[in-house]
């Protein structure tokens, strides 16, 4: 989880990760910053975010992401 | 069928009344019988390619979702027995076989796609490269009648089938339902391009008929028909004008004319959308929304957040994020942080992915070279804002600018409607030279026009009426803009009883007929149904 | 569960308040600017006086003036002619006039597109007046049955629905908005138009478009069955050709094929034709600056001198004078000496 945080304030710090449940839908991270952010997550926990998990519900929080990281390590 | 015609009209009120008539769970069964009807009526042979399309992306759908289904089946069955590595391995292979189908299946209505839009256009480069080279070209007799809508539905078919091969939704079993959702009649020609998810979800649903969105949806359509036939059709002589004759017009009238080149482009397709989209609700069908206030956009990007909603939504999901996070981006980013660094490696993929989108967006509206400038130089803001995000914001301080204050959004608002109307306009004149040399007119021409027929010069061939009534509709959806900000305009009108509302309607419905149906048949169809 | 008794109520409501808003603006035009229903009451009044027809289209209906012609050559003439005036909606309301009046001459005005119209390119407009002009239920049923196709139902009500507004709102800016032809015997009143030719495009315009002359049989039997409605009562007929402007005879060519047909066809119907276009005076009654309304039209001004001309020549043809030396013998030789090829000669 701190990976995951650390990676999300590196890219855009000015936003409070534990309460924002809508950074997706709300327009809260940018396209490029959406990108920046898979990518780093890629690399760091070293799975595949395939497009079956490229939704938007996957990311609007820090919960969801977690919940799908270790999902696909799972089914890995 | 012309979409602004009395037939079309007679046509949607038969299809609801039988819509309403027979049991709910048919009703989805209405939608593709008036969807094939509407398609026939405008010709029988564009109709075999629908069919082609429709039927190749279904069983291509069915056959991967096999595979998946056989693969998580084989799986399941055999979880205890088999090492990961073999399970890897197993899943790979049916991965390859799902993606060599939908390769098969992209290959057929893409290349079909290709064929019908850019064959001539192709066939030009292939010319102009023979003729450097100092050949005879190849003569070009073909005839392709491009199928209606064919940009449409192939993005809309694709679209579904990618979806499929993601996993992100299961394939339709029922071919039927399938070739409704692909032929829907009021997306067939101008969009929205819809994902199967939703639009499956409002079509194959029961629908009741409910008097509010009987008659917010007729509301909406009507507005849709004053928009098209009182804005867009009455400004367009005065662009055509402009757009023939710029080269000896003043500056000021020049620029006024692509002004309202961007009126009547936005009046003509939200106008569309707004024609559907009211007499889906009258279905009891919500279609994506394709506008919202684009010209209120503070910035290039946003705008096309805000125009042609669907078809951003559609290359942003398809191909933005798949070229911006595939392997050899990642690859390049990799390889460019040591050197310049995190802001580099990080928005350079991005920019590659959006060249890509830009070019293909560009292509996907013209099939010329106007076009595919217009698109990368939409693309161009937008990458340009990218990279210079972090000095912008050094700028703004630097100046004290409150971006929360009144008049600097104006500014921003203003300025990027000025900036979108250059860029719309470019590929719209003739060829890119005649683009480009309608910018150099406005330039380069100071001279102030005397009087309003200079500025204004069709204004004498068509009339002061006319006129006032653009300016009406101009004010009216300016108006209507700024009331939707807070909730949709027609909720504004259920304070006002019914009689009142009936009245104000049949007055609008007169004022149509008046000023709406052209004395001759110069005017009409609808701007974007050529894609 | 569905609220068809709302949805219905309201919308057959909707529909019967733009039914209403259309009556009455489609009403209005009826009685408006061309005040066709006071057109029909004159002739009604004046029945059992009219002893001399005008018959045919705008042409004729905006050149000669009824009062002058009544006073020269002492009769009482009426004009039956509009717009597009088809020969069947002639010959209706021919055939409602013979029927209550002592007619003894009958002139038909003949166009150089008379016999080249048919319904399908006909415009709209002559739908417009015929049926407010027609005497009773019955003609207006048959004119409909026999005319109408469906999809002219639509046109022919939207069109009613755009001059009538336009009427409406004309006269709510307080325009002047009469043009009243129940007056003056069937006259429609037209003010001058410049229609001269530009000198800069006097040669580049000269025989750039061509008449259509393929005649139609529809048309032609048509007009002969008139004719012969005529000539069964011992009605004098007169074939006419009224004048229009040097700048359209200079821009189109075909003439002479037109006259040649029009020679022909009066010779197998036996009837007397005269071509008011041939007058070797035009050039100096008529000017194209300003005696037309338009290209093909004498406006007031061009019919005021134009009808005692009128009223002169078939005075002389009538005492059985001959009046060929006052006319050319061919539109190649009138446009020699027309107008425009002097302006030529002298570049």
């Amino acid at each position: 989880m701190e990976e995951l945080l650390e990676i999300l304030n590196d890219i855009n710090p000015d936003i409070d990760y534990e309460k924002e449940t809508n950074l997706i839908d709300g327009r809260v991270l940018d396209s490029l910053s959406i990108i920046t952010l898979i990518t780093r997550i890629c690399d760091e926990f070293d799975i595949e975010i395939g497009p079956k998990w490229m939704r938007n519900e996957n990311f609007n929080s820090v919960k969801a992401m977690w919940n799908m990281i270790q999902a696909i390590e799972e089914d890995e | 069928m012309s979409i602004t015609s009395f037939t079309f009209v007679l046509f949607v009120f038969a299809v609801l009344t039988v819509y309403y008539l027979i049991p709910r769970k048919w009703q989805w069964t209405v939608l593709l019988a008036a969807s094939c009807v509407f398609y026939l009526s405008g010709g029988k042979k564009s109709f075999l390619f629908v069919l082609i399309t429709a039927t190749s992306v279904f069983l291509a759908a069915m056959w991967m979702q096999k595979l998946t289904d056989t693969r998580k089946a084989w799986i399941k069955e055999h979880k205890k027995e088999i090492s990961k590595e073999e399970k890897k391995a197993y899943k790979k292979k049916i991965q390859r076989q799902r993606k060599w189908i939908m390769i098969a299946a992209l290959v057929l209505n893409f290349g079909l796609l290709c064929v019908f839009k850019y064959f001539h256009f192709a066939l030009a480069q292939v010319n102009a490269v023979i003729s450097a080279a100092g050949g005879t070209g190849i003569t070009d007799t073909f005839k392709l009648i491009v199928p209606l809508g064919i940009s449409f539905y192939t993005f809309q078919a694709t679209g579904y089938l990618v979806d499929v091969y993601w996993e992100n939704i299961k394939a339709e079993k029922s071919y039927p339902r399938f070739l409704l959702f692909v032929s829907f009649f009021p997306q067939m020609t101008q969009g929205p391009i819809s994902d199967f998810e939703q639009l499956s979800g409002e079509l194959f649903a029961e629908h009741d008929l409910l008097y509010d969105n009987y008659s917010r949806g007729f509301q909406r359509m009507l507005w849709g028909f004053m928009k098209k036939l009182l804005l867009a059709d009455l400004i367009q002589p005065y662009v055509t004008d402009v757009f023939a004759n710029y080269s000896q017009y003043t500056g000021l009238t020049v620029l006024l004319g692509a002004f309202m080149y961007s009126v009547q482009i936005y009046a003509d397709f939200s106008g569309y959308m707004d024609i559907m989209c009211g007499m889906c609700e009258m279905f009891g069908i919500h279609l994506a929304e394709n506008f919202e206030r684009p010209y209120f956009s503070k910035s290039v990007a946003e705008y096309w957040r805000r125009w042609h909603i669907t078809l951003g939504a559609w290359f942003k999901r398809y191909i933005y994020y798949p070229a911006a996070m595939s392997n050899w981006s990642r690859k390049i980013a990799w390889a460019s942080r040591d050197r310049f660094g995190k802001f580099f490696s990080d928005t350079l993929p991005a920019t590659i992915a959006l060249v890509i989108v830009w070019f293909c967006t560009g292509l996907w509206h013209g099939a010329s070279w106007a076009y595919i400038a217009w698109g990368l130089v939409n693309g161009f803001f937008i990458i340009l804002s990218l990279w210079l995000e972090k000095l912008y914001i050094i700028w703004k301080k630097a100046l004290h600018i409150n971006e929360s204050k009144w008049a600097w959004r104006a500014f921003q608002t203003i300025r990027t409607f000025i900036l979108v109307t250059f860029i719309k306009v470019l590929p719209e004149v003739g060829s890119l030279s005649d683009g480009w040399g309608l910018w150099m007119r406005i330039f380069t021409e100071h001279s102030i026009p005397h009087g309003i027929h200079e500025l204004l010069p069709a204004l004498a061939e068509n009339g002061n009426k006319n006129f006032c009534i653009i300016l009406a509709m101009i004010l009216l959806q300016f108006i209507f803009s700024l009331l939707q900000r807070k909730k949709p305009v027609r909720d504004y009108f259920t304070g006002i009883p019914v009689p009142v509302r009936v009245t104000v309607m049949a007055c609008c419905v007169i004022v149509l007929i008046v000023f709406g149906i052209p004395a001759s048949a110069t005017r009409g169809g609808f701007m974007y149904a050529q894609f | 569960m569905h609220n068809f008794r709302k949805v219905l109520l309201v919308s057959i409501s909707f529909l019967l308040l733009v039914g209403l808003m259309s009556l009455a603006i489609v009403e209005s035009y009826i009685h408006s600017e061309y005040a066709f229903d006071e057109d029909v009451k004159l002739r009604r009044s004046l029945a059992g006086e009219i002893d001399y027809i005008f018959l045919g289209a705008s042409h004729i209906q905006q050149a000669v003036i009824p009062a002058q012609v009544d006073e020269g050559l002492g009769v009482n003439s009426y004009i039956l002619a509009d717009g597009w005036q088809s020969i069947p909606l002639s010959r209706t309301f021919l055939e409602t006039e013979l029927a209550r009046n002592p007619v003894k001459e009958v002139v038909l005005d003949v166009t150089y597109d008379t016999m080249v119209r048919t319904k399908e390119t006909d415009s709209v407009e002559c739908e417009l007046y015929a049926l407010p002009r027609l005497e009773n239920a019955a003609q207006r049923l048959a004119y409909i049955r026999e005319t109408f196709k469906p999809s002219r139902y639509r046109r022919v009500f939207i069109s009613y629905m755009q001059y009538g507004s336009e009427y409406l709102i004309n006269k709510a800016l307080g325009k002047n908005v009469r043009n009243v032809i129940d007056e003056n015997k069937g006259f429609k009143d037209m003010p001058a138009r410049n229609v001269r030719i530009n000198d800069k495009n006097i040669e580049k315009s000269y025989n750039e478009n061509a008449i259509d002359n393929e005649w139609m049989s529809q048309n032609t039997e048509g007009l002969a069955e008139i004719i012969k409605l005529c000539k069964d009562r011992d009605i004098k007929v007169t074939i006419v050709v009224m004048p229009i402007s040097q700048a359209k005879i200079w821009n189109y060519d075909g003439w002479d094929v037109f006259l040649g047909q029009l020679r022909d066809y009066c010779a197998q119907n036996r009837v007397k034709m005269v071509d008011f276009n041939l007058l070797k005076e035009r050039g100096v009654l008529f000017s194209d600056e300003t005696s037309f309304s338009n290209r093909e039209h004498l406006c007031t001004e061009g019919a005021q001198i134009f009808t005692p001309v009128y009223v002169q020549v078939m005075k002389d043809i009538s005492e059985g004078k001959d009046v060929s030396s006052q006319f050319y013998t061919t539109y190649a030789e009138l446009k020699q000496h027309c107008f425009y090829a002097e302006i030529v000669s002298k570049q």
